[in-house]
């Protein structure tokens, strides 16, 4: 009886875990593959369309113009991300005052709902009332369209996900710093290294795996943007701030195209995968 | 090449006073081993030379400079770490040329310093390796080599030799003694390892709770040990210690015990006080099985209750006067244990220390 509860008691623990992983990863992905191929709305039966999902994919120009939008984003976003989560890390792995605190304070926005820093941004950015603008009048200034004017509305949306997300990456940029020993910068001052060869030459390669990392997490959490443009822009104005995933999502919920949704799901998740693929060889090759 | 003074140098976190009151001059081309158990300070007082650690009062200077307000690349010194703190993204080549490139020195300059150091450490074959592709010596010989390009004024190890196994240690030490030959430079070198220290030093400074005990040379340190931490801590193994009383001045006797006790000659005994407490220091390795070729040996019966033997010879481990004693004796002259043996100390190599103050008295 012993032998046997033995032999089963692993499969019994990581079963809730393979329930899960098999509810709500691989049936919905099987299942998307299998929609790529049907035409469905849910309410009516499936009808095999062959490949006419893709067809319309490459056709459809505000898929295009929602991915070129998710670019950009990612391009405002992850740059300024690492620069200024780098730069916060580098003071905060110092001997400075209060030190604890602004570690807490820095990683506070991350475990704050999405959805509620996003309302709140909402606030900041109005164009009357919001504090961003009243505090430009007061310097005056002229007010800016945060978030209705098409040419700036992702940038500002980019610059919100920014403060959210970037206390996660100083606590990973933070453990990267700590493990680079103390004696490769005492090392580099008695050789004559000043503070920014020292960050140069010492502390970027060393942390350099730490990096990637941001950088792929940052990645794909760009790729995922929805939260943000739903709720404060809905996509616009003009499809402005139309997200890949947000697109997705209204072709999905919005219009009943289930399987034109899992056609374009499927077709970002390889683009996510390219881009990911790219970066890592490109750091690799830094790297040697 | 340059000296290294210290003058009435301390160092202080808030108010813990690690290193006290300190004052010494390294001279030109000697090398000088700071050694002492972990936290004695000797790394801290290297990490001052080298202005990785601020003093707290105090000069130092290097040559004729004080260097108090000077920063590390401005000293003109190279340190080697125990860690190595070779950076792990670059060759061995471009570590060592890492310090010549900050300095703006044109590319052939740099290969043609690099591959001279390479030459004289025979690392030449080493240098595109990167540090994870070298073992733990070749990685030192890297670090050692870095040091020396620059041709600094002085030299600063710390505690190099202690991530590497005991053959290895051995190698390098060697390596380092001819090395320090070669270059007739100025070297600082800290250990907590009583060998290295004996074995590389031209003088040696024992340091304790950032005091200096004594600052000598190794065989001045293991023949007259200024007290009883220098004279524990130099030698391996460690010199037995027993508590005794003089007895009588004129008859110089040390009890040790109430059926125990040791004549001492005269003539090596001075100002000891009748009644005083001592305590008596003899190496392991002057306490003999035979009286033959001893000036003055001094009998005493041991019941052995353990023995270590080490192949040509071994340690005899046994019980006098309720303190446990070791003796270095041959391999043949030892047997199963427990057995009784007549032993013999050497009188002349008995040290005798203040039981209160530690200092020695002879």
């Amino acid at each position: 009886m012993k032998a046997f509860w033995n032999k089963i008691s692993p499969y019994l623990i990581i079963s809730p875990y393979i329930i899960h992983l098999g509810l709500f990863v691989l049936f919905p992905v099987i299942f998307s593959i299998v929609l790529v191929l049907h035409k469905w709305n849910i309410i009516s039966p499936m009808e095999y369309v062959g490949l006419d999902n893709f067809q319309r994919l490459f056709s459809d120009r505000l898929f295009w113009k929602a991915l070129w939008n998710t670019f950009i984003f990612i391009l405002v976003h992850i740059p300024l991300q690492i620069v200024i989560a780098l730069f916060l890390a580098y003071f905060l792995n110092e001997k400075i005052l209060a030190r604890s605190f602004f570690r807490a304070a820095f990683f506070m926005p991350v475990v704050i709902s999405g959805v509620v820093i996003t309302i709140l941004w909402q606030q900041l950015y109005g164009l009357e009332s919001g504090v961003i603008n009243r505090m430009l009048i007061s310097l005056g200034l002229n007010r800016v369209e945060w978030l209705s004017n098409p040419n700036i509305a992702m940038i500002s949306i980019a610059i919100m996900a920014t403060w959210k997300n970037v206390g996660l990456y100083v606590i990973l940029f933070l453990v990267g710093l700590q493990t680079v020993p103390r004696s490769y910068y005492e090392a580099a001052e008695v050789e004559g290294a000043s503070a920014w060869q020292q960050f140069r030459y010492i502390t970027i390669p060393a942390i350099n795996p730490t990096i990637f990392m941001v950088v792929i997490l940052s990645t794909i959490g760009g790729f995922s943007l929805f939260i943000e443009p739903y709720i404060m822009t809905d996509g616009g104005p003009l499809n402005s701030t139309l997200s890949a995933m947000l697109y997705i999502y209204k072709q999905a919920f919005g219009y009943y195209h289930m399987g034109y949704s899992a056609t374009l799901s499927i077709f970002f998740a390889i683009i996510i995968m390219g881009v990911v693929v790219v970066q890592k060889i490109f750091v690799e090759n830094e790297e040697h | 090449m340059a000296s290294v003074k210290f003058n009435q140098v301390t160092k202080s976190y808030g108010k813990q006073e690690v290193i006290q009151s300190t004052s010494f001059e390294i001279q030109d081309k000697e090398f000088v081993v700071l050694v002492g158990p972990s936290g004695c300070g000797k790394s801290t007082m290297l990490r001052m030379i080298a202005g990785l650690e601020e003093i707290t009062t105090g000069t130092i200077e290097i040559g004729d400079t004080v260097v108090n307000k000077l920063p590390p690349k401005d000293r003109d010194i190279a340190i080697v770490f125990q860690n190595y703190a070779l950076y792990p993204h670059m060759t061995a080549y471009e570590n060592m040329a890492f310090g010549l490139k900050i300095r703006g020195m044109s590319k052939s300059v740099i290969e043609e310093k690099v591959m001279k150091a390479a030459k004289i450490l025979d690392i030449e074959d080493l240098l595109d390796r990167k540090p994870k592709a070298m073992s733990g010596g070749q990685r030192q010989r890297i670090a050692i080599g870095r040091a020396i390009v620059r041709n600094p004024k002085v030299f600063l190890f710390d505690e190099p030799l202690s991530n590497l196994d005991a053959k290895l240690r051995g190698q390098m030490r060697l390596e380092i003694s001819l090395l320090h030959k070669k270059l007739q430079a100025t070297m600082v070198y800290v250990t907590h390892d009583q060998v290295e220290a004996m074995t590389l030093g031209d003088r040696i400074i024992v340091l304790n709770k950032g005091v200096i005990q004594q600052i000598d040379t190794p065989q001045n340190l293991y023949n007259h040990p200024t007290n009883q931490f220098v004279a524990g801590f130099i030698g391996s193994p460690t010199m037995n210690f027993m508590k005794g009383k003089i007895y009588q001045e004129d008859e110089i006797e040390v009890f040790i015990s109430e059926d125990q006790s040791f004549r001492l000659s005269l003539n090596t005994v001075y100002g000891l006080n009748p009644y005083q407490n001592v305590i008596l220091g003899i190496r392991p390795e002057h306490i003999f099985s035979s009286q033959t070729l001893l000036k003055n040996p001094l009998q005493f019966q041991a019941e052995v209750r353990w023995v270590e033997l080490l192949g040509h010879e071994g340690f005899a481990f046994f019980d006098l006067g309720g303190q446990q004693l070791s003796a270095r004796l041959r391999a043949d002259e030892l047997k199963d244990p427990p057995f009784s043996k007549k032993l013999y100390i050497e009188g002349e190599r008995l040290h005798i220390f203040d039981a209160d103050t530690g200092l020695n008295l002879m």
